[in-house]
């Protein structure tokens, strides 16, 4: 997949009148996407007493004391540990369970293989509000509600199968002579899968995790429902409970807000690339 | 002859039943969950439609379609089911023009344009809640851009209560809702128009074509597997929306911007006895998401099968 952002540099020619035009038109479209995360920086920094006069500029006396009252009232590092770790051991999990169910699919040209590819991707476009409260019935049931583990499990469930077609597409280009030598070479189909196959997988796995990464780390709904603790709570729901708490103190809100929007802007900034080719590898589902 | 042919098909027959216990292994993880926790669920809430119910199981009633006929008695329900499917399609029509148009003027290799596609792609990374949030403030009718631009333009309607107003209040989230995906859309777009190959445009050139032309007749057929992808994904997310509903207007004022998700979870979680009433809703969701599905794959002439492929 072309990569987006990484087109080459031309040498800068004499630009045309036209072309001055849509730049400029550019610029102001550019301005219209940028702006709303400029001014929700500029709040953060600002004194309820400058907001109302001055609600959608650069403060003027800037101040980081909405940083400490959002940092000591929202619970923030507790939020940020929640949703790292939902976040990274669903994608682990995802990635592992959905590479080894892909093989088969893949490799082998069963009815039972063909009957389980089409069972997963017929699910993929079943929306999730389709198993919302079949799903809390069950962990309040089995006592998994208000836990990490509740989270973890929902992911895996409702991501597997959309991995499992990205991979089982993957697998079906790898030439199949290195895992028949591997074989031949006495390994078993797991060795096989393990040692010639895994190692493989690279560049999707980036995809499945770069997919994920950000539908798991923005979801709001789910935890919204399955969380009612402040200890298991990530930092989606978190800012909203934070937000309807300071409902006219903009500025501490939205200090909150910067402090959520970090984490996410610097794994983007650092991983440019690879978001970029990720979100085009992804855009089927 | 005969003995080998029956030793083959024999071990051919044993081979496959080695080679299928060895492929279920290999799904087992996959399948338990799924099947747990997906599969069931789905079943289930087909189920609990049909059923007079509350979230903590202390009654359960079955009633027959009795929800379904409530749903399509009540207004709010109505609205509901309206607003998601105006909002679905003018959302997906919007978000695929915003991202087509934004590619188109940003598929040069200046500098400046690859600054712009990150500029582009911020809402993308900063998640629909936090957008929600921040245009509820740049929408708010006395701090937000309205009073600004009335006095920039001298133009009255510019300054308004965006949320607060019943006639405006979906439109608003519309708005924040291609705002906030564009981004995502342009790298479709993007990625689409670097397969066409630009001999094409030469050669049409050569023949005289003008650019819409070069546009109607090469750029809209050899990016046609993009506009299937970005029309079928806007219409799948848009039909389920939520998220930038409730940080913006929690369905209201009044029930102006219910959908149909936030509809189910107010149902559902805000009172108690309605969780089979919930779930009929969420059934209607998910007929709805399937009908717009088929009829696309039928306007895009393209099989499921294609379009994952």
């Amino acid at each position: 997949m072309a990569n987006a952002l990484s087109v080459p540099l031309a040498k800068s020619k004499a630009l045309s009148g036209r072309s001055i035009l849509l730049q400029v038109i550019m610029g102001i479209v550019t301005l219209l996407y940028i702006y709303p995360i400029l001014n929700m920086v500029f709040l953060s920094l600002k004194e309820m007493s400058e907001i109302y006069e001055n609600p959608l500029w650069i403060p003027v006396n800037a101040t980081l004391e909405n940083y400490r009252v959002a940092w000591e009232t929202m619970g923030y590092p507790r939020a940020f540990l929640n949703s790292l770790s939902i976040t990274l051991v669903s994608i682990a999990l995802i990635v592992l369970v959905s590479s080894m169910a892909a093989y088969p699919i893949a490799r082998y040209n069963l009815r039972f293989t063909r009957i389980m590819y089409v069972v997963f991707v017929s699910i993929i476009m079943v929306p999730g509000q389709m198993t919302l409260i079949p799903i809390v019935r069950m962990f309040y049931s089995i006592g998994l509600v208000n836990t990490r583990l509740a989270m973890i499990v929902y992911y895996l469930s409702a991501e597997a199968s959309f991995a499992i077609f990205l991979y089982a597409g993957f697998i079906r280009t790898i030439p199949r002579e290195l895992e028949e030598a591997a074989i031949i070479d006495g390994c078993g189909p797991f060795a096989a899968f393990s040692r010639v196959v895994l190692p493989l997988l690279k560049p999707v796995t980036a995809t499945v995790i770069i997919l994920n990464i950000m539908l798991i780390w923005n979801d709001f709904l789910m935890p919204l429902v399955l969380v009612q603790s402040d200890r298991v709570r990530p930092l989606m729901p978190t800012i909203s409970q934070f937000f309807e708490e300071f409902i006219s103190r903009w500025n501490y809100a939205f200090a909150g807000s910067v402090m959520v929007v970090i984490p996410g802007l610097i794994a983007f900034l650092a991983l440019q690339k690879q978001f970029v080719s990720g979100i085009a590898a992804g855009a089927i589902k | 002859m005969a003995t080998t042919a029956a030793t083959l098909s024999r071990t051919s027959r044993s081979q496959t039943s080695r080679l299928l216990r060895v492929a279920f292994l290999f799904m087992l993880p996959a399948l338990l969950f799924v099947l747990i926790f997906k599969i069931i669920p789905i079943a289930v809430s087909f189920y609990y439609s049909l059923y007079s119910w509350d979230i903590l199981d202390v009654t359960r009633r079955f009633v027959g379609l009795e929800n379904f006929r409530r749903f399509f008695e009540t207004p709010q329900a109505i609205g509901a089911l309206r607003n998601t499917v105006l909002y679905a399609v003018v959302v997906s029509v919007a978000k695929n023009l915003a991202g087509l148009l934004i590619a188109l003027a940003l598929n040069k290799p200046f500098r400046s344009s690859r600054i712009m596609r990150v500029f582009i792609l911020s809402g993308t990374m900063v998640s629909l809640v936090i957008s929600g949030y921040t245009w509820s403030y740049i929408l708010h009718p006395s701090l937000g851009l309205g009073p600004l631009l009335e006095r920039l333009t001298g133009l009255g309607f510019l300054n308004q209560d965006w949320l607060g107003n019943p006639n405006l209040a979906l439109y608003s989230v519309m708005i924040v809702s291609v705002w906030q995906i564009t981004g995502k859309y342009m790298i479709i777009y993007l990625a689409g128009l670097q397969t066409v190959p630009v001999e094409l445009y030469e050669a049409a050139r050569i023949d005289g074509a003008g650019r819409f032309s070069q546009f109607s007749r090469i750029t809209v057929p050899m990016i046609m597997p993009a506009i299937t992808i970005g029309v079928m994904n806007a219409m799948i997310f848009s039909l389920k929306v939520f998220d930038e509903i409730f940080t913006m207007t929690k369905g209201g004022p009044g029930f102006a911007s219910e959908t149909l998700s936030t509809y189910l979870h107010s149902q559902a979680f805000f009172f108690t006895g309605r969780a089979g009433y919930a779930s009929a809703t969420a059934v209607i969701l998910f007929f709805l998401v399937m009908a717009f599905s088929a009829v696309l794959l039928v306007f895009f002439r393209k099989k499921e099968a294609d379009v994952y492929g």
